[in-house]
């Protein structure tokens, strides 16, 4: 565990190359983790984490000290997706002719995805549809209490402990039947 | 009671890829694309960010790194951290502990463990402060505390031990609940989880910031506020002397007018704020639109227009009004209750779909600890009967059942 998990975050004038350096070393897996898990495409979560820390490299005043800082990278993260995904950029990296269809055969691109996965659980978990995923992820992965999800994603916490219920409910199914979950759309 | 985890759930700590991805390659070439910027890229965000570092209002957060040289601002404390004490403590066993019964200053949450006054949990029970209460444990600047009637594991926890009275005479000064009213903060201040904290256990609030007050004691204000990133169930208490009055030209914080457009760093319109939530606007910049920002990490700019302050009155449009001007809609759309609509949508005792009046379901509030003792032993253990009403709030189709 690094050092940095144990201080109290601290608000500097500057962000010097080390501190940035040394933020991306601690953060930058996870935050592309996450961005994977919303967008389930691995050149867009390259793309999305860039832009999150770059985003933070010139944030102003942004970071309140109201959660952890991690909490605070994660929501700048889903936001950044939301708007990578409306951006012209998306728009221009998306390849020609390529079409999400729903078939009996795994798709090329499903297959690339299936084999990049570390095991097969991930594997009924990135075919949950995102709603389920997202919540799924940050309270197993993040361990993000339903009351910290329900602050990160602006939702009732009501709604989070329903979505999170069905997302479990899901998988324990698919788990035990050793399937891979009907495919859905994100 | 919290949920079993399904037995899967430690393989999700598991990395989800079978190979690394966010690699030192990454790193180093966010890298470049900083300089790149830095050397003067018209990017609007890191003009922006110039702008604001030659301000000097810019501030930035990162991790704290033993070598780092620069003075720090301030200390803003994480919620993953422990508690901060100005003195440290181990649990005192409670035979060693006053046996004296206190009273408390006033109402005041809670928890089960210290810790939870500082994070996302909400807390176990509110203390009555006409209560007796025992103390049964000590930790750094908190009791555990139980009531010495009908004492039980349901109403045992911890709460600062600032709340203790310790002067029980009739002179002694209490927290006084107040009829809430906004203020917004005049210069910047770290909230305290209690009066006189030594040491601020909040995160600091800015100029401009919207406050609902709630409660004062002597120079002290309780506050509620609005949070983005992470809710806060502490209490939060600042000095007056921070705030001035409600003032909608001041207020940093508000909502979006309804059907108003949102747009990027290019201008385009890129949609709602999600579920309508409060926002919060950056007026530093010249021009006729504010950055703004809202739950979730949701960021954007907006017309100046758009911007309707107070985050804690104001009706955002989200429901629809009847025929006599009363809102009415689901509860679970409001963000708060105070964004609840007059007309509350619930099923009655008989399954008749109807609304309910918000102010029936609230019930009178106690203006006074007096009166909030009174309530509460007239209070029915059976609970009590309220109007069910069509969508008009006047015609009456049932009844709604509230437990006691």
């Amino acid at each position: 565990m690094r050092a940095l998990e144990s201080e109290y975050w601290k608000v500097i004038e500057r962000f010097d190359a080390e501190a940035f350096r040394e933020l991306m070393l601690t953060y930058g897996q996870e935050i592309w983790n996450y961005a994977f898990f919303l967008t389930k495409n691995p050149d867009y979560a390259d793309d999305i984490t860039q832009e999150v820390f770059l985003k933070v490299y010139g944030q102003i005043g942004s970071f309140r000290g109201e959660s952890s800082i991690r909490t605070w990278l994660l929501a700048i993260t889903r936001n950044m997706t939301f708007n990578y995904r409306r951006s012209t950029f998306l728009r221009r990296v998306v390849l020609v002719g390529a079409v999400s269809r729903r078939d009996s055969h795994p798709s090329a691109e499903q297959e690339a995805l299936t084999n990049t996965l570390s095991n097969e659980l991930w594997e009924i978990i990135m075919n949950l549809p995102v709603k389920f995923r997202e919540v799924l992820v940050l309270n197993a992965r993040y361990e993000l209490s339903q009351r910290e999800i329900a602050g990160l994603l602006g939702l009732s916490e009501g709604t989070v402990k329903s979505r999170l219920s069905r997302a479990r409910q899901k998988v324990s199914v698919a788990w035990k039947e050793g399937t891979v979950y009907d495919r859905a759309t994100t | 009671m919290t949920e079993q985890q399904p037995d899967w759930y430690s393989l999700m700590r598991d990395a989800p890829l079978k190979t690394k991805t966010f690699t030192m390659r990454n790193i180093e070439r966010i890298e470049q694309r900083v300089a790149e910027t830095r050397r003067g890229s018209k990017n609007g965000m890191i003009i922006i960010a110039a702008i604001a570092a030659a301000s000097a209002l810019a501030v930035i957060i990162t991790v704290f790194a033993l070598s780092i040289s620069s003075a720090p601002i301030q200390v803003v404390k994480s919620t993953a951290q422990p508690p901060i004490a100005s003195q440290t403590e181990t649990q005192q066993p409670a035979d060693t502990l006053n046996e004296h019964p206190y009273k408390l200053k006033g109402q005041v949450g809670a928890v089960e463990k210290p810790d939870f006054i500082y994070g996302a949990m909400p807390p176990k029970f509110m203390a009555d402060p006409n209560q007796d209460y025992k103390i049964t444990a000590a930790d750094g600047e908190f009791v555990q505390i139980v009531p010495v009637v009908a004492p039980d594991q349901a109403h045992t926890g911890w709460v600062p031990r600032w709340y203790l009275l310790l002067d029980s005479s009739e002179g002694a000064v209490r927290i006084k609940d107040v009829p809430t009213y906004e203020m917004i903060v005049n210069t910047r201040v770290f909230f305290r989880l209690y009066p006189d904290q030594p040491k601020p256990s909040g995160f600091e609030l800015e100029p401009g910031k919207v406050v609902q007050v709630t409660g004062q004691f002597e120079q002290w204000v309780r506050v509620n506020i609005i949070t983005y990133d992470s809710p806060n169930n502490g209490d939060k208490w600042v000095p007056k002397s921070a705030l001035t009055d409600w003032d909608p030209s001041k207020a940093r914080e508000g909502f979006l007018r309804p059907g108003a457009k949102i747009y990027d760093e290019q201008g385009n319109a890129i949609g709602d704020v999600p579920g309508n939530n409060p926002i919060q606007i950056n007026p530093v910049y010249s021009g006729n639109r504010y950055p703004m920002s809202s739950a979730g990490g949701f960021s954007g700019y907006i017309n100046n227009k758009d911007f309707v302050p107070n985050p804690f009155r104001y009706d955002n449009g989200k429901f629809p009004k009847n025929a006599n001007g009363q809102t009415y809609g689901s509860a679970s759309d409001a963000s708060t209750p105070e964004t609840e609509p007059d007309l509350i949508r619930a099923y009655g005792v008989d399954g008749t779909v109807g609304y309910v009046l918000k102010k029936d379901l609230d019930g009178e509030m106690p203006k006074t600890p007096e009166e909030a003792l009174a309530m509460q032993k007239n209070r029915h253990p059976g609970g009590r009967d309220i109007p069910l009403y069509d969508v008009d709030g006047q015609t009456v189709i049932g009844v709604f059942h509230i437990d006691g």
